[in-house]
Parts: C-alpha cells; structure tokens; sequence
C-alpha cells in the first residue's frame, strides 16, 4: 500500500502553491515542505472539500474562515487512506462506494416521481380541503371582486330594471330556506358565452349568451342553484388554494419565491378559466337540485336546459368547445340522467315558481341585449 | 542593491515570451444531473429547506471544475448562509413587496389604494434592484478562491445604481442606442472593483468600440420592418380578407424573432469584446470563441432542452461552461506568489434579493 504521495500545500496567505509529500500516518497526515518543514494535520481537523467526482483531485481543508489547504491530485490516494484507516477515514469520500451512490441517485429520481405523483393527486387537493374552511369570507369577497372586474367589466354589465328584478327574485326564492353566509350577487354580462361563473365570495357572473339560452325562468334559477352551491362550498376558493399550493410547490423546488404568491393571486384573475373537479361538479349538481326542490322550482327547465345544450353540442361536435358551459361541466348526458333520477324520487311542484316572470321570461331575458 | 535586483528581474520579464494560462471545465452533464436529481428529492422531503443547501452543492460541483491551468476554483458558500440570508431577504424586501403586489387585489382594496400599492412595489423594486445586483456579486464572489485566495468586489449599491440607472435614463433619450455605451460602463464599473486577493482586475473597453456592431446586430429587426411596412402597403387598398388576418401574427412572429436574433448578435459581440478587454494585474484576457460556434451552441441547446423536455438542462450548463472556458486562456506573466489574501466580508442578504428578483450572475 502507498503511504506517501506527492501534493501541493497551500498556506491561505498567498497564492503560492508549495509542492508536497503526503505521508499517511495512524492520527493524521504529516506534510513536509520542499524546505523540509513538517507540518501535522490530525484527521479530526480536517475536512475534504473536492474530490468526490470522476478523478478530480482531493483537496482537503484545515481551518475555519481562510483555511489552508492540501491537494493531492492522484485519486487514488483517498482509496490508499481507506484502506490505511478505515475508521478514520469515515469522514472522507470513499471512492469504492461510488456504486452506492449511482444507485441512491437512481432511487432519489425514482422518489421524486412518485413524491410528485401523489403531491399532485392526492396531497394538494387534500391539504386545499383542510385550509379552504380557515379562509375568511372578507378575504374570498376581495378575490371575487378582482375577478369580477376582469369577467364582467362596469361598462358590460346589463343594468335592464327588470332582469335584475328578476335576479334578485329568484336569488330571494333560492335562499329563503337556507342561511347562508354570503350575500349573493348576480351579474349579467353582454357577452355572447353560454356560460356562468361563480366567484369566491358571493357574486355570480351570467354571461348572455348563457341567459339568453334559457326558456324559463326555472332553467336559470337551477343554473343559479348550482353556482350558489360553488359558492357556499367554496369550491372557488379550494381551486384556488389547490393551484397556489401547486405553484409553492414548484417555486420551493425551483427557489422562486413569488411565484407561488403570483401565481396564486393571477388565479383571482383567471377564474373565467378555472374547472371544478369532477366531485366538487356532482356535488354543485346534487346540491342544487336539492334545493330547488327544496324552495319548490321546478327542476324541470334546468334537465330541459341541459338537454338543448347538449343537444346543441352534438350539431356542433366538429366545432371544438363552442359551448363553454358544456366544456367546464363535462359528462352531460350523466349529469341529466342523474338530475332526472333526483327528480322523480322528490314531488313536482304544483305551481310555476315564477308566475309572471314564466309570461314574460322571452322579453326579458333579452333585455340585456346591447345594454 | 535591492533596486539593481528588482529592475533586472523586470528586464527579465519584458524579454520573456508571454505565457499562456488555459482555461478548462472538467464537469459532466451526468454528474450535475444526478446532483440536482438528489437536491429534488430532499428539497421535497424538507418541504423546500433543502433548497439552500442543493444551490451550494451545484456551485461547489460547477465551481470544482473550473481548471485554470492546473488550479481548481473552489466556492465556500454555505446552505446555511444562503437560508439566514433568505430569511433577512424576505424580511427587508420580500414580505413589503408582495404585500404592496398582492394585498389590494386579496383584500379587494379600492381602485387608488391599488394604484399607491402598485406604486410602492416598483418603488422598491427599484431601490433593492441595484442592491441585490452588487449583494449577489459581493456574496458569491467573496465566497469564490483559487489557491486558497478569495476573489472580492468591492463595489457599492449607491454607486452602481447612479451608473445603472443614469444608462436607463439615457437608453431612454437615445431610444436604445446608448445600450453598447451604457453595458460598457458597467462593465468597467464590475471589473474595476472585483479583486483577486489584494490585485484588481481591469476593463479597458469603449461602448464607441461596439457601438457600430450594435447598429449592425439590428438588421434583422430593420428587415423585419421593412417587411411588415411593404405587406401594409401592398395590402391596404384590399379589404380585410382571412388570408390578410393570418398575415398580423406571421409578422409579429417574424418581428419577435427577429428582435431575438438581433440580441443574439449583439450579445455574442458584447461577450466577445468585453472577455477580450478585461485584464488581471499584469495578464489580459482573451477568447477565440466565433459567432458560428456560439450559434451552434445556441441553437443546439435549445433543441436539447426541447427534445428532453427541460431535463437536459445540466447537459445544456456543461456544454455552454465548456465552449466559453475552452476559447479562453489569459496571456502574460502572472506571478501567483505576489497575490496574497484580502478577502472580504459579506453576507447572503443582496444574494437571496438577487434569487427573489430572479436575476442571476453567470460563470459564462
């Protein structure tokens, strides 16, 4: 076994590198100067800072702030030091071990796969159900109101005296048996989208192209009924989380720190895009179906409203996405079914729950049509 | 005597031929790949503490690699310096600036309250730009040796936010051609106050040098004008057709593109000339490399990083680190043994500003 090698000292104070001879010895290692100086370095003094990859030379370092320090460019002096003083060699870098260390690193990836696999599937929307309860309704309203300026800007909103009257009709109508902590709001938007968007915090956006699809005031309150479910079972604002969650996660893993604050803040704006989970969609279904039937509308003219987008969607199916209620609320046809089944098991209504709305319902609901 | 003796070793020096000191990177794409396989899962297992420490281990890794004629660099900085420096980061800057970014829209604030917030923000924005610019230079450098000596920079915020800002200023009169002017100062400003022990290093660069290379790199962008100038022309007495619809984001295309090649050739010049005027004490610097090599490195790159859907990224650092240290040798006579050791203070602070503004100081 070699026991003295050739190295190079460097003292911390100058650049000069001093050439040296390395000799193993049980405690330490002596260095001993061209000009014959020797100096000992015990092994618990020193720590090795390079040479840990491929044949790079050993470096090892004594001294805390500027040290001074030894290279010993022949790699295979740290395998000759193992095997001189395995013991105390523990603290230095096995080459023989290099192995182990591929092998380790193919397990970190393998780890990090399935680390983000469940994160992503099972640990965000978990931890996002956890927090979304401890999330004050003042705080939801502010989101909301951010993006309803994006979605449904002041100058687009319809202002018509009697389509707001009765939106807040049917509004009253659905919430008469329920309390609930939101003060909800609807807006209706001269944009030609068959599509309505509930906010975080109360408000609702129809867009007209959605209302104006609707042939009874039944149809929109049950269009309602399902977005207020969103609302109360802040379905918003767990997405939200969800996404932000995503984003820190990202941000922790790539050190951008605003990102995920960014990122979760851009989500306010961006609502118009966002998509409810399958669950979160079946339980606004259920959920709103029971209250309609709870308040006595007739869930008659929502299944009727479904099935003409559905029916529409299928004279379009080369155009992709044209509806968007359609394309935010997927498995139609499995949503009516399951609407109809809810409705036979509950008695029908004996009157229209909007009398006079239903006679006037055509008029209406194109009073939003250029404003 | 002892003058005799000193100005016949400098005559002897002036006969010598002048040396030439390689530069080298010895790393693998392999090896950092694994590096920053490994910091992954234990930043995800750390919930993202780890990340401080994975960010010294991929220096210590790319640092060690770096050859200068039969020396390694070596990077002293630790995870634990770079988490205290995040935390003060956060406490000074962060946490007020996102405050003043995110707050009205969380809390639904009021229009001007908005407009004041967002004011606020690029207020800081403003004053911790220069601040993490020198801090991330400071930091990393004062943590940086070669042969046991640490390299400094010893530069100050308020100085270099005067040069910075005053080059903003006037790249806005000059509707961008100050640029080559204003990069050159800084430049001067960075080199002129970055050490190696107790040498300095030096620019000797003119913006007027490259001021006529920066007009040229802007030919693709005058093509890119001239294009969407003739199709105006040539399409105006026609009504709008669909085919003329398509048109409009051809050219914003052709013109993004084309704005992207421009700040190619123009950085290829700007690297070139300011590797070629930098000097250390008594050597100069210099690099071979050629706007078609660069180019191929560019552009094979980025096919790396595309086909390997990002993962190639290491491979992507290893290969631009090796073809900028492969051109690059420093010529003259450098006597190590006169460089002794000034190292300086600093902390993580202006590093951590530096990482949360995203801004970064690279080797190559």
């Amino acid at each position: 076994m070699q026991t003295t090698w050739p190295g190079y000292y460097l003292d911390g104070k100058t650049a000069d590198k001093e050439p040296v001879r390395v000799e193993l010895s049980i405690n330490g290692l002596k260095l001993t100067l061209a000009d014959g100086t020797a100096i000992y370095w015990s092994y618990q003094e020193i720590r090795q800072v390079a040479g840990f990859y491929g044949n790079d030379p050993v470096r090892f370092e004594k001294g805390s702030d500027i040290p001074e320090i030894l290279i010993v460019e022949d790699h295979e002096f740290l395998i000759h030091l193992h095997e001189f003083t395995p013991q105390k060699a523990q603290r230095f870098h096995n080459p023989a071990r290099r192995s182990a260390r591929f092998r380790l690193t193919l397990l970190a990836a393998v780890a990090v796969a399935a680390i983000t696999v469940f994160v992503y599937a099972w640990g965000i929307p978990f931890a996002a159900s956890v927090i979304t309860p401890y999330v004050p309704v003042a705080w939801e309203a502010g989101l909301g109101k951010s993006a309803l300026n994006v979605l449904a800007p002041e100058d687009h909103r319809c202002r018509n005296p009697k389509l707001t009257a009765a939106l807040q009709q049917m509004v009253l109508r659905l919430t008469e048996k329920e309390k609930i902590p939101y003060n909800i709001s609807i807006y209706v938007t001269d944009t030609n989208i068959v599509n309505a968007v509930a906010l975080p915090g109360g408000s609702i956006v129809v867009f007209r192209g959605l209302l104006e699809k609707t042939k009874s005031p039944d149809a929109l309150a049950g269009v309602l009924a399902h977005e207020i479910q969103h609302i109360t079972r802040r379905h918003a604002t767990k997405r939200i989380i969800a996404d932000s969650s995503t984003g820190l996660i990202l941000s922790a893993v790539s050190g951008d720190v605003t990102g995920a604050v960014v990122y979760g803040a851009k989500i306010a704006h961006n609502l118009a895009m966002l998509s409810y989970s399958r669950k979160d969609e079946e339980e606004a279904d259920r959920e709103g179906m029971k209250m309609l039937l709870s308040v006595g509308i007739d869930p008659g003219g929502l299944i009727g409203f479904f099935e003409s987008l559905q029916e529409k969607d299928a004279k379009n199916a080369n155009v992709p996405r044209v509806l968007k209620y359609l394309a935010t609320h997927p498995d139609t046809a499995e949503r009516i079914a399951k609407m109809k089944a809810a409705a036979a098991a509950s008695p029908r209504p004996s009157s229209p729950a909007f009398p006079r709305l239903e006679r006037e319902w055509d008029r209406i609901k194109k009073g939003c049509k250029g404003k | 005597m002892k003058e005799e003796a000193n100005m016949e070793e400098s005559a002897e020096k002036a006969t010598e031929k002048p040396k030439s000191y390689y530069f080298t990177f010895c790393g693998t794409g392999g090896t950092l790949f694994g590096i920053q396989i490994v910091n992954l899962f234990l930043i995800l297992v750390t919930f993202g503490i780890y990340y401080f420490w994975g960010k010294a281990r991929v220096r210590k890794y790319i640092w060690s690699q770096i050859d200068i004629c039969g020396d390694r660099l070596s990077y002293q900085g630790t995870g634990k310096e770079t988490f205290f420096g995040w935390l003060k980061a956060m406490l000074i800057f962060g946490i007020p600036f996102l405050f003043f970014q995110n707050a009205p829209q969380l809390l639904g604030a009021p229009f001007p309250v908005t407009i004041i917030c967002i004011i606020m923000s690029f207020i800081l924005f403003l004053i911790f730009l220069p601040i993490a610019m020198i801090g991330m230079r400071k930091y990393r450098l004062s943590r940086t040796a070669l042969r046991g000596i640490r390299f400094s920079f010893r530069g100050r915020w308020w100085e270099f936010a005067r040069i910075f800002y005053g080059g903003l200023g006037l790249m806005a009169i000059t509707l961008g051609f100050y640029r080559p002017y204003w990069d050159m100062r800084i430049n001067a400003y960075i080199m002129q106050k970055t050490f190696f022990g107790s040498k300095r290093f030096d620019f000797d660069g003119k913006g007027s040098d490259l001021f006529g290379r920066y007009v040229l790199s802007f030919i693709p962008v005058v093509f890119a004008i001239v294009l969407t100038f003739l199709t105006i022309i040539s399409h105006i007495a026609t009504p709008l057709s669909r085919s003329t619809m398509l048109l409009i984001p051809l050219l914003m295309f052709i013109f993004v593109i084309s704005f992207f090649i421009s700040q190619f050739i123009y950085g290829y010049f700007s690297k070139k000339y300011t590797w070629n005027h930098m000097t250390f004490d008594t050597v100069r610097f210099q690099t071979t490399i050629t706007f078609g090599g660069y180019f191929w490195l560019y552009i094979s790159n980025l096919l790396l990083l595309m086909v390997t859907l990002g993962f190639g990224l290491p491979w992507v650092k290893v290969r631009t680190l090796r073809y900028v240290m492969d051109h690059l040798t420093l010529n003259g006579h450098l006597d190590m043994a006169a460089i002794v050791q000034d190292a300086q203070l600093s902390t993580a602070t202006g590093e951590e500003i530096g990482g949360f503004l995203e801004l970064d100081m690279d080797l190559a």
